[in-house]
């Protein structure tokens, strides 16, 4: 509060120096500000004052005397500070002990991150639709919000942006200022410092030296001078009837104000009442999130991630439990029927307890995609690539761990489609193609797993231009033609990138290969599908979450293992015919017209196997980072669902084991991770 | 006597503060509620004795203003004062909450004292 004013009357008493003529504009403009604000804040004296100030300065310049006017604004500081002497962060007041209460700045942060999450989705919707009212309205209330979070904690470099921003929104909503790209871009990065405080004061919490908040003047000048061009432009974009503008510009702004109101708490009315469960799927994207918003916030409950990641550990801990408790053999030789009926009942409420923890640690896909919504605007514009963004099955739940760690390799593939899949504006239309290139995200459920496209309709890969590169670098042989799908998958290896030119968004040849790296990591896979001139779909299948694996167990000797059931492609039991050594490459087995290289799993483990003949084993074909290799073990054991569980740090980084688990009869199975499995294959 | 007072606003964080500054007025604070809107609100009132409430009056599905116009019309909660607390609010919009009934206003951010004093002012503490 008491910021803006001096910044303000520092800027008039500068120009009263100055003394030029040409400066009364905007000294006039601040005074009526003033004048404003102070009719606002009920400080009638100020205001009236304010109001003789720029009467003064309007008469003919030779009136000017620098002196007295000086003087006026003197008596208008000392008039604000005695007003503003009540909100001033006086020593020892109790605001700065709310500030002092992590807990409470914990709630602040947490919410005003919710509050800037909905804040970008909202801005997305009014750069797609500027005349969106519901979306505009919540923007503004998010930063009133806010704004009045950072009065009580004294924050004030957040505090005066919030309300800088809210004036701007203010004025849209009362439509006096349309809703321009540049108006969207100063918000969004508003909304960047926001983000960028909520993380100093986070890590100030924690611990660390925070330092001050980042410089916000600067920033607060451009969202302010939005105000400015809008007043000086002519507003043909406006539909308002002349007179509810005029009305609002000439003081009684506050009809314009509450007029507002009415007419917003209809547009909020599908919100409110019991979700109604048709509801979401139909409506327009910024209806959604302010009725997950209106509908989660009543009964939700914030819990911290680490308790909940125990919770899990627990609840795993004890389906286990249960399911010894189960098959335990002396209790079965009882063949009572009260105990069969007792533990029935057991595993059917563990069973829901484990379904309800999942639950909890599942998230919505839909904030995901926001942020590549965010990028596909920052990029298109960049590029001057205009972009158009559609979203299905936002509502699709996923493991909260997964969607954080898929953000970076979804950007990186929506980066690449634009910059690499989306062709410039004039070969669109050469090609027939719309102007506007058009990005699908969609998730889906499928038995067990998650599926997320990412499409565009873009030239597609260049089949020839890849494997010439491939070719070169030696990754694929002279003699040998590839099936497309083995050509695309080229794009994930290493150092591999056929971009002509590095550009600064993205060419340099990192990325593919860690996209894929990382979604191994989260145990899913990715599939390319491309159509020269039609476009390209990106395919990650993941798994639904990361706490429980659906295995394969095998034996090895006296030995279990867990092979991901995702990886699995075939199972069998090979005939001496399929079998054969290639020079420098071991051992193979011809399946399916393919030769693919045999990995002994018990030399990797150095088990003594029940046999060493390949042809008295079974084989598991399993797929890891687009190769194909046959895993050998002596015995399939059985499917089953297990929880990982970690090793604990002496053992965590053996290449091969992603975890171990603890199987139904009680005994330790290894998870085993195939891309290190392979690895070390390779390196043998 | 502790009194036991009812908060009304949308922002979570919002009522921890609220509550706070509450905590820091020294006066007797009986049961602490929280209503993140009118409708919520009423419902609490329905089943909950409340001495005094304070209320916003920006809030989705129903905002402080409707929720005055209810409190007004229920003849069972005419004796439970009501404090509008409200971040920048227009002299007109203020004026509209007391002629809806609102017996007292604060501007947010309040000191414990501005409040205390309000708030003994609406529910007529004699000092002494």
């Amino acid at each position: 509060m008491r910021r803006e004013w001096e910044a303000r009357i520092d800027s008039v008493a500068a120009q009263f120096v100055l003394g030029e003529a040409a400066t009364v504009a905007p000294a006039a403009e601040a005074l009526a500000w003033m004048r404003q604000e102070a009719g606002r804040e009920g400080w009638e004296e100020i205001a009236r004052l304010a109001a003789r100030i720029a009467e003064r300065m309007a008469s003919s310049p030779q009136w000017h005397t620098e002196g007295a006017l000086a003087e006026g604004l003197d008596k208008l500081r000392r008039a604000v500070e005695a007003a503003t002497a009540g909100d001033a962060p006086a020593a020892g007041k109790p605001p700065n002990e709310l500030a002092q209460d992590p807990g409470l700045v914990g709630d602040f942060i947490l919410e005003t991150r919710e509050h800037l999450i909905s804040i970008e989705n909202d801005l997305l919707t009014l750069d797609r639709e500027p005349s969106q009212p519901e979306a505009l309205h919540s923007i503004f209330r998010s930063f009133h919000t806010v704004k009045g979070l950072a009065g009580f904690l004294e924050f004030d470099a957040v505090r005066s942006l919030a309300h800088e921003v809210e004036t701007i929104l203010d004025l849209a909503r009362n439509q006096q200022l349309a809703i321009t790209a540049t108006v969207i871009d100063v918000v969004l990065e508003s909304a960047d410092y926001l983000k960028q405080e909520m993380n100093r004061l986070e890590a100030g919490l924690a611990g660390a030296a925070a330092g001050e908040a980042a410089a916000v003047d600067a920033l607060i000048v451009r969202v302010q001078s939005l105000n400015r061009t809008s007043v000086a432009a002519p507003q043909p974009v406006l539909a308002a009837p002349p007179e509810a503008v005029t009305d609002a510009v000439t003081g009684t702004a506050t009809e314009a104000v509450t007029g507002a109101v009415p007419e917003a708490a209809p547009a909020a009315a599908p919100a409110t009442p019991e979700p109604s469960p048709a509801a979401p799927g139909a409506q327009p994207p910024a209806a959604a999130p302010a009725a997950v918003q209106a509908s989660a916030e009543k009964f939700s409950v914030r819990v911290d991630t680490q308790k909940l990641d125990h919770l899990l550990d627990m609840v795993g801990e004890m389906v286990i439990a249960q399911s010894m408790v189960r098959q335990d053999p002396e209790l079965a030789g009882l063949r009572s029927p009260r105990v069969t009926r007792n533990l029935t009942q057991l595993s059917r409420v563990t069973d829901e307890v484990q379904k309800t923890a999942m639950a909890m640690r599942m998230m919505p896909v839909g904030q995901l995609f926001h942020r590549v919504a965010r990028l596909v605007r920052d990029l298109s514009r960049k590029m001057n690539k205009p972009a158009g963004l559609e979203l299905s099955g936002e509502d699709t739940q996923i493991d909260k761990t997964i969607v954080e760690e898929l953000a970076d390799p979804m950007m990186h593939m929506v980066r690449n489609s634009l910059d690499h899949g989306i062709e410039p504006v004039a070969a669109r239309l050469a090609a027939g193609k719309s102007e506007s290139a058009r990005i699908s995200l969609r998730a889906t459920h499928q038995a067990g797993h998650i599926l997320i496209e990412i499409e565009d309709d873009g030239r597609g890969l260049d089949r020839d231009k890849i494997l010439a590169k491939a070719r070169g670098r030696g990754l694929v042989g002279e003699g040998h033609t590839p099936s497309d799908n083995e050509v695309y998958n080229l794009i994930f290896e290493p150092g591999f990138s056929t971009a002509a030119a590095v550009t600064d968004v993205s060419g340099r040849g990192v990325g593919m290969d860690v996209v894929r790296r990382q979604v191994a990591k989260l145990r899913g896979r990715i599939d390319i599908h491309s159509e020269p001139g039609k476009g390209t779909v990106f395919q990650l299948k993941l798994p639904l979450t990361l706490a429980i694996i659906d295995g394969l167990v095998v034996g090895v000797g006296g030995e279990r293992y867990i092979v991901p059931i995702f990886a699995v492609q075939e199972m069998f039991r090979p005939t001496p015919g399929m079998l054969s050594s290639v020079k420098g490459q071991g051992e193979m087995a011809m399946v399916r017209n393919r030769l693919l290289p045999v990995v002994r799993l018990h030399n990797r483990f150095s088990v003594t196997p029940r046999t060493q003949e390949a042809s008295e084993s079974l084989f598991v074909v399993a797929e890891t980072g687009g190769r194909r290799f046959c895993l050998m073990v002596d015995e399939f054991i059985g499917k089953q669902e297990v929880v990982i569980k970690s090793l604990g740090e002496g053992m965590k980084n053996i290449p091969g084991v992603a975890g171990g688990a603890i199987l139904g009869d009680g005994r330790v199975g290894l998870i085993l991770d195939l891309e290190g499995v392979y690895g070390e294959h390779t390196l043998a | 006597m502790a009194y036991d007072v009812l908060i009304v606003d949308d922002s979570p964080a919002m009522r921890s503060f609220i509550g706070r500054v509450l905590g820091l007025t020294g006066m007797e604070i009986g049961e602490r509620l929280e209503a993140g809107h009118g409708r919520e609100a009423l419902e609490i009132l329905g089943r909950s004795w409340v001495d005094v409430i304070l209320t916003d009056i920006n809030m989705p599905v129903m905002n402080g203003e409707e929720f005055l116009a209810h409190v007004a019309a229920r003849g069972d909660l005419k004796a439970v004062p009501v404090v509008v607390v409200s971040t920048d609010s227009t002299g007109t919009r203020v004026e509209r909450m007391m002629s809806l009934g609102a017996k007292g206003y604060v501007k947010k951010p309040f000191s414990p004292e501005s409040l205390r004093e309000e708030l003994e002012r609406v529910l007529e503490v004699s000092h002494g």
